[in-house]
C-alpha cells in the first residue's frame, strides 16, 4: 500500500489565462479514500488525470509511494482507473475487458482466471461475463469498470465521476458499494465527483476545489460544521448554507453581530478581536428556529421530502445587510402547517462567521 | 374480500373496454412522400433500372451493331459461349486477383498512411494533401504518367533498377509483371480515397479507450488490434464494398497503358472484356451477357458481405 502526494502540481493551458489546476497540495494518506469535490471547471479531473499521467503536470510533483512519478507514462504508475464514460472496450465481453490489463502484463491463465472470477463474484457480475457492453445496462457497465480496475490489484485506484451517469436510486446503492469495497481492499483511492452527497458521504477526508484552487481537505463532518471559507460552506450541504454579507458589528459589553434590527448573536469571545465592521453570517438550515420575536420571513415555497422539509424564505423587511442567495433555507422538523404565502418570524441557534474581506472562517484566522 | 382502497386506485375497475386506438399515417402525408422521393426515383429507374433490365434483355439476343441486321433471340447462348471459353475463365481470374490485391492493397496502404499523419507532425496537412492528391486526377492521365514509370527503356524503375545493375522487368510483354503494373497503378491513384475515409474515422475514435489502453500498460501492437482496428469496423466494411465495386469497375487506366493486352488478354478484366467484346467486336448480345453475370456477381458478394457485417453486430 501507499500514498499519494500532489505536491504543488499545476495545469496551465494557457499561460495569459489562470491556470486549470493551481498548485494543489494534497498528501493522500495509505489506504485512504480521499474525494475531490468541486463545481465543473473546478479542475477537479484535471487533477485526477494529473496523477494518472494523462495530463501533463506543468508544475509540481505527483508521488506515488514517495516515487517521483511525475514524468513516468501512464502505464508505468501502476494506478487503475475508472472512467466517467467506463471506456469499456465494446468490442469485448466483461471477462475479456477485465482479463485485458492482465493479459498484457503477461499472467497466466489462471491466475487472470481466478482475479476474474474474484472480481465478478465481489461485484455480482457472474451472469454477465460473457455480455458485451452494448448489451448492458448503466449499471452493469459501471461494475465490469470497477472490476477491470479492481482484477489489476493496483496500488491506487482513481474514480472519475463514476457514478455520474447512473439514476438517483442505482446511485445511492453503488455508493455504498464502492466505499465498503475500498475498505476491504484498502487500496488509496481519489474519487472525484461533483456530487458533494457523494463526496461527504464516500470520502475518509474531502478535498474541495475551486477554480482550480483548492479549498479545503477535511474529514466530511467536520468540513460541514467548520468549512474554512464562505464557499465550501455554500457548497457542502444541501440546501445550501444561508449565508449573510455586510452584517454590522455592534461592540458592547458582548460584540454581537446584527442580522436583523433587534435581532442581534452573539460573536464569540475569541475572534472579537479580529473581527472589524461588518462580518459575513452563515446559518444552516437546521440552524433557524421559529420564535415569535424573530426576523419577519415571508414563505415563499415548501419542499417536503417526507422525513423532513424545508421552506425557502425571503426577508420581509430591510435587513442591515444583505442575502447572498436571495433567499434562505430553513428546515421544518414536524411544523406541517407552514405553507408558501405565510408569513413567520425566524431566529438562528447556530452561526458561522467569516471574515467579511477574505470570507474565511473567523476560526481558521 | 373487499376491494383495496389504495387513493387514486378507487376507479380503475373497468366497466367496459377502453376504446382501441389506430393511428394510420393521413393520405397527405402518403402522398407529400411519394411527390418528394419521385423525382430521384424517376432518375433512377431511366438511367439505372431501365438499363440494367434492357441489359439483361438483350444478353439473350445475337446483335452485331455495325451491321444493319436486326438483332436475333439465342436464348441463353451467348452465356453457354462464355462459360466454354477458357480465356473467359482466366479474365474471371485476372479480375479477382486484380480485385482482391486493389482492395487489400489501397485498404492496408491507406489506413498505414492514415495512422502515420493522424499524429501531429510538422507539414502533415502538405502531406495529406499529397497523398489525396492522384484520387482527383483523372485515370486516363494517371495511366499515360505511369507509362513514364513502367518503361522497360526509359522508365523511372528501369533508371532505378540500373543503378544496382538489375534489369527492368518487361511490364508491358510479360503477362504477370503487366498485372502487377496495372494493380499498382490502380491503388496509388486510389490510395487517397482510403486514406482520406480511414483519417476522419481515426480522428473520430474514442480518446477515453485509448486511455483506458494506456492505463492497463497495452503493448503498441495489441492496442492496434484490440482496441483501433475494431473501432474501426464499420469504417473498415464501408471501404471494402466501395473499393470493391470501384476496383471492380476499373477501365480507363487498362485501356490506357495496356489495352487488356498483352497476349490479347493478360490484363483484361471483366468490365475490359464487355467494351472489348459490345464495341470492338461489335457483339452487343455477348458483351450484355457478360456484364449480366458480373452484376449477378457483385450482388452475391455484396450480400455476403452486408450478412457478414449484420452477423457481427
Amino acid at each position: 500500500m501507499v500514498d499519494v502526494q500532489l505536491q504543488h502540481i499545476s495545469r496551465i493551458y494557457d499561460p495569459s489565462r489562470p491556470a486549470a489546476v493551481h498548485r494543489v497540495n494534497i498528501h493522500v494518506r495509505d489506504g485512504e479514500f480521499l474525494t475531490l469535490v468541486g463545481p465543473s471547471g473546478s479542475g477537479k479531473s484535471t487533477c485526477l488525470r494529473m496523477v494518472a499521467g494523462l495530463e501533463p503536470v506543468n508544475e509540481g510533483s505527483v508521488l506515488i509511494g514517495g516515487k517521483d512519478v511525475t514524468e513516468l507514462r501512464p502505464r508505468d504508475r501502476d494506478v487503475a482507473m475508472v472512467f466517467q464514460s467506463y471506456a469499456l472496450y465494446p468490442n469485448m465481453t466483461a471477462r475479456q475487458n477485465m482479463a485485458f490489463a492482465l493479459e498484457n502484463a503477461g499472467m497466466t491463465k489462471d491466475e487472470i482466471n481466478r482475479r476474474v472470477e474474484n472480481a465478478a463474484a465481489m461485484l455480482e457480475l457472474e451472469p454477465l461475463l460473457d455480455t458485451k457492453p452494448a448489451n448492458m445496462s448503466g449499471g452493469q457497465r459501471q461494475r465490469v469498470a470497477m472490476g477491470r480496475a479492481i482484477v489489476r490489484e493496483p496500488q491506487v485506484f482513481l474514480m472519475d465521476e463514476p457514478l455520474s451517469n447512473l439514476d438517483a436510486r442505482l446511485r445511492v446503492s453503488t455508493r455504498a458499494q464502492i466505499a465498503e469495497m475500498q475498505r476491504k481492499l484498502g487500496v488509496t483511492t481519489i474519487y472525484v465527483t461533483h456530487d458533494q452527497t457523494e463526496a461527504m458521504t464516500m470520502g475518509d477526508r474531502v478535498a474541495v476545489l475551486k477554480d482550480g484552487i483548492l479549498q479545503q481537505v477535511d474529514e466530511p463532518m467536520h468540513l460541514y460544521r467548520h468549512p474554512g471559507n464562505t464557499f465550501v460552506a455554500g457548497f457542502i450541504g444541501s440546501p445550501s448554507m444561508a449565508l449573510i454579507e455586510q452584517v454590522p458589528v455592534i461592540p458592547g459589553s458582548v460584540t454581537t453581530a446584527q442580522i436583523a434590527p433587534g435581532i442581534e448573536v452573539p460573536i464569540p469571545q475569541e475572534f472579537v478581536g479580529k473581527v472589524e465592521d461588518q462580518v459575513i453570517v452563515g446559518v444552516r438550515p437546521e440552524h433557524w428556529d421559529i420564535e415569535d420575536d424573530g426576523v419577519p420571513v415571508d414563505v415563499t415555497h415548501v419542499e417536503q421530502l417526507g422525513a423532513e422539509s424545508f421552506a425557502y424564505v425571503r426577508p420581509a423587511g430591510e435587513l442591515p445587510g444583505t442575502l447572498r442567495t436571495g433567499s434562505l433555507a430553513i428546515r421544518l422538523l414536524g411544523k406541517h402547517e407552514i405553507e408558501a404565502g405565510m408569513r413567520i418570524s425566524i431566529a438562528p441557534t447556530r452561526c458561522t462567521f467569516f471574515d467579511a474581506e477574505t470570507e474565511i472562517n473567523f476560526e481558521y484566522l | 374480500m373487499t376491494a383495496p382502497t389504495i387513493p387514486g386506485l378507487e376507479n380503475s375497475t373497468l366497466t367496459h373496454e377502453p376504446p382501441q386506438r389506430k393511428y394510420k399515417r393521413g393520405t397527405k402525408a402518403t402522398l407529400l412522400g411519394l411527390a418528394l422521393v419521385l423525382p430521384n426515383l424517376i432518375l433512377l429507374l431511366v438511367f439505372t433500372y431501365r438499363p440494367l433490365i434492357d441489359n439483361i434483355r438483350l444478353s439473350f439476343y445475337n446483335w452485331n451493331i455495325a451491321s444493319t441486321r436486326p438483332a436475333t433471340f439465342v436464348g441463353l447462348d451467348n452465356y453457354i459461349e462464355w462459360a466454354q471459353n477458357p480465356v473467359s475463365w482466366q479474365i474471371v481470374l485476372q479480375t479477382a486477383i486484380f480485385t482482391v490485391a486493389a482492395v487489400a492493397g489501397s485498404m492496408v496502404l491507406g489506413l498505414a498512411l492514415a495512422l502515420l499523419l493522424d499524429r501531429p507532425l510538422r507539414g502533415r496537412n502538405a502531406v495529406r494533401s499529397l497523398v489525396f492528391a492522384p484520387y482527383v486526377i483523372s485515370g486516363a492521365a494517371v495511366g499515360v504518367a505511369f507509362q513514364f514509370v513502367f518503361d522497360p527503356g526509359y522508365g523511372l524503375i528501369q533508371d532505378l533498377l540500373g543503378r544496382v545493375g538489375l534489369d527492368s522487368p518487361q511490364f508491358y510483354t510479360n503477362p504477370n509483371w503487366a498485372l502487377f503494373m496495372i494493380t499498382t497503378t490502380y491503388i496509388w491513384k486510389n490510395l487517397g480515397y482510403t486514406f482520406v475515409i480511414y483519417l476522419a474515422a481515426l480522428q473520430g475514435l474514442r480518446k477515453d479507450l485509448d486511455e483506458a489502453a494506456e492505463i492497463d500498460r497495452t503493448p503498441r501492437l495489441r492496442k492496434f488490434f484490440k482496441v483501433t482496428l475494431p473501432q474501426l469496423r464499420p469504417t473498415t466494411f464501408f471501404l471494402s464494398i466501395t473499393v470493391l465495386l470501384n476496383s471492380l469497375q476499373v477501365f480507363d487506366i487498362i485501356n490506357v497503358m495496356t489495352r487488356g493486352g498483352p497476349l490479347e488478354t493478360s490484363t483484361t478484366t471483366l468490365v475490359y472484356q464487355v467494351y472489348q467484346e459490345t464495341f470492338v467486336n461489335s457483339r452487343a448480345g455477348y458483351g450484355a451477357a457478360i456484364a449480366t453475370i458480373m452484376f449477378l456477381a457483385v450482388l452475391v458478394i455484396t450480400v455476403v458481405q452486408v450478412r457478414m457485417q449484420e452477423r457481427d453486430k
